[in-house]
C-alpha cells in the first residue's frame, strides 16, 4: 500500500487534481474565519479584546506541531523503506512548518505583552516552542549544508526523528510545570473549555491553515519532483554529449 | 450585533499579530508557486521539444 503511495507518477496524479481545490478551500475558510474572529467574536471576560490574538496564535502552534508530526512519520517511513518520495515529503514540509512555528512564537509574544505585559518569559511552553523552532532551522541547515542528498536524508532524519521527544513536552508543559502560560482549553477527550461562539472561527481558521499546508507541501513536492526528472534528464544529456563521435578536422 | 471596542488598548497588539501571520504566510504562498513555476519549466526545458511521431 505504502508503494502505490510512493509511487511519484501517482502522486503527481493526485497532487495535480487536489492542489487548487485545497487552495480554494483555504482561501474561503480563512476569508470567513479572519472577519468572525476580529469582528463578531465577543471579547473575553477576562483577557478582553486581546483574545482575538487566540485566532491566529493557537491554530499556527497546532500547525507547527502537526506539521513535525508529519515530517516526524514521513522521516521514519523514508528511513525505514527507503522511499524517495517520503524524504521529499518531509523535506518539502519543514520551511512550512518554519513559518507556522515563528508566527506562533510572534504572534504569542504580542498575546504575551497585552496579558503578562511581557514579550518574552523561560516559561516551559514558551521555552519547548522555541526549540521546536530551533529544531526546524536544524533540520533545513542540514538539507543546505550535505551535499550528498541520500546522506542529507538520513541525517535529517535522525535530527527530525529525535526532535519529536519534544512534541509531548510543548502539548503537556503547561498541565505538569507551573509557568505563565495557561492550561489548554481545548481536548480531544474532554469537554471543550471554550463557549461555541468562540470555538467556531477557531477551529475554521484551523481547517483553512491546515488545508493551506496540504496545498502548499504538495505544490512543494511537485516543485522537487520536477526538478529530480530535470537534472535526470540534463544528465541524460550530458552523457549523450560526451558519447557522441567528435568530428574530425583535417 | 455590537461591534468591538476599537479603542481598547488591546487593538495595538491584535492588528500586528494579524498582519504578521496573513503577510508572512501570502509570502510563503508567493515562494512556493514561483517555486513551482520555475522547477516545472526547468523540467520542460530539459526534456527537450517533443517530436511529432512520422507520418
Amino acid at each position: 500500500m505504502i508503494s502505490r503511495f510512493a509511487n511519484p507518477d501517482a502522486f503527481m496524479r493526485l497532487s495535480g487534481r487536489l492542489i487548487w481545490p485545497l487552495g480554494l478551500l483555504a482561501a474561503v475558510l480563512i476569508a470567513v474565519a479572519v472577519p468572525w474572529a476580529l469582528f463578531v467574536v465577543p471579547a473575553d471576560y477576562k483577557q478582553e479584546e486581546s483574545v482575538r490574538i487566540m485566532y491566529v496564535h493557537v491554530p499556527t502552534a497546532w500547525m507547527s506541531l502537526m506539521i513535525y508530526v508529519f515530517m516526524g512519520v514521513a522521516s521514519a517511513v523514508g528511513f525505514v523503506w527507503r522511499h524517495t518520495l517520503a524524504d521529499i515529503a518531509a523535506r518539502a514540509a519543514a520551511p512550512i512548518g518554519t513559518v507556522f512555528a515563528a508566527l506562533c512564537l510572534l504572534t504569542g509574544s504580542f498575546w504575551g505583552r497585552a496579558t503578562w505585559e511581557t514579550w518574552w518569559e523561560w516559561d516551559p511552553r514558551l521555552t519547548s516552542m522555541l526549540i521546536l523552532f530551533l529544531t526546524y532551522l536544524a533540520y533545513l541547515a542540514i538539507w543546505q549544508a550535505v551535499e550528498d542528498e541520500a546522506k542529507a536524508a538520513r541525517l535529517a532524519g535522525i535530527l527530525c526523528m529525535a526532535g519529536l521527544i519534544n512534541i509531548p513536552i510543548v502539548r503537556f508543559s503547561v498541565d505538569f510545570i507551573d509557568g505563565l502560560h495557561q492550561t489548554a482549553s481545548l481536548s480531544p477527550t474532554a469537554e471543550s473549555g471554550i463557549h461555541p461562539s468562540m470555538l467556531w472561527p477557531l477551529l475554521l481558521m484551523a481547517v483553512g491553515f491546515s488545508a493551506l499546508f496540504g496545498a502548499l507541501v504538495m505544490a512543494r513536492m511537485r516543485a522537487a519532483i520536477y526538478r529530480k526528472r530535470a537534472e535526470a534528464a540534463e544528465a541524460r544529456a550530458a552523457w549523450a554529449n560526451a558519447d557522441a563521435p567528435v568530428e574530425q578536422v583535417s | 450585533m455590537p461591534m468591538p471596542d476599537f479603542s481598547h488598548p488591546d487593538w495595538p497588539y491584535i492588528w500586528p499579530s494579524y498582519a504578521l501571520t496573513f503577510g508572512g504566510l501570502l509570502l510563503l504562498v508567493v515562494f512556493v508557486v514561483l517555486e513551482l513555476r520555475a522547477a516545472k519549466a526547468r523540467s520542460s526545458a530539459a526534456a527537450g521539444p517533443e517530436t511529432e511521431p512520422p507520418a
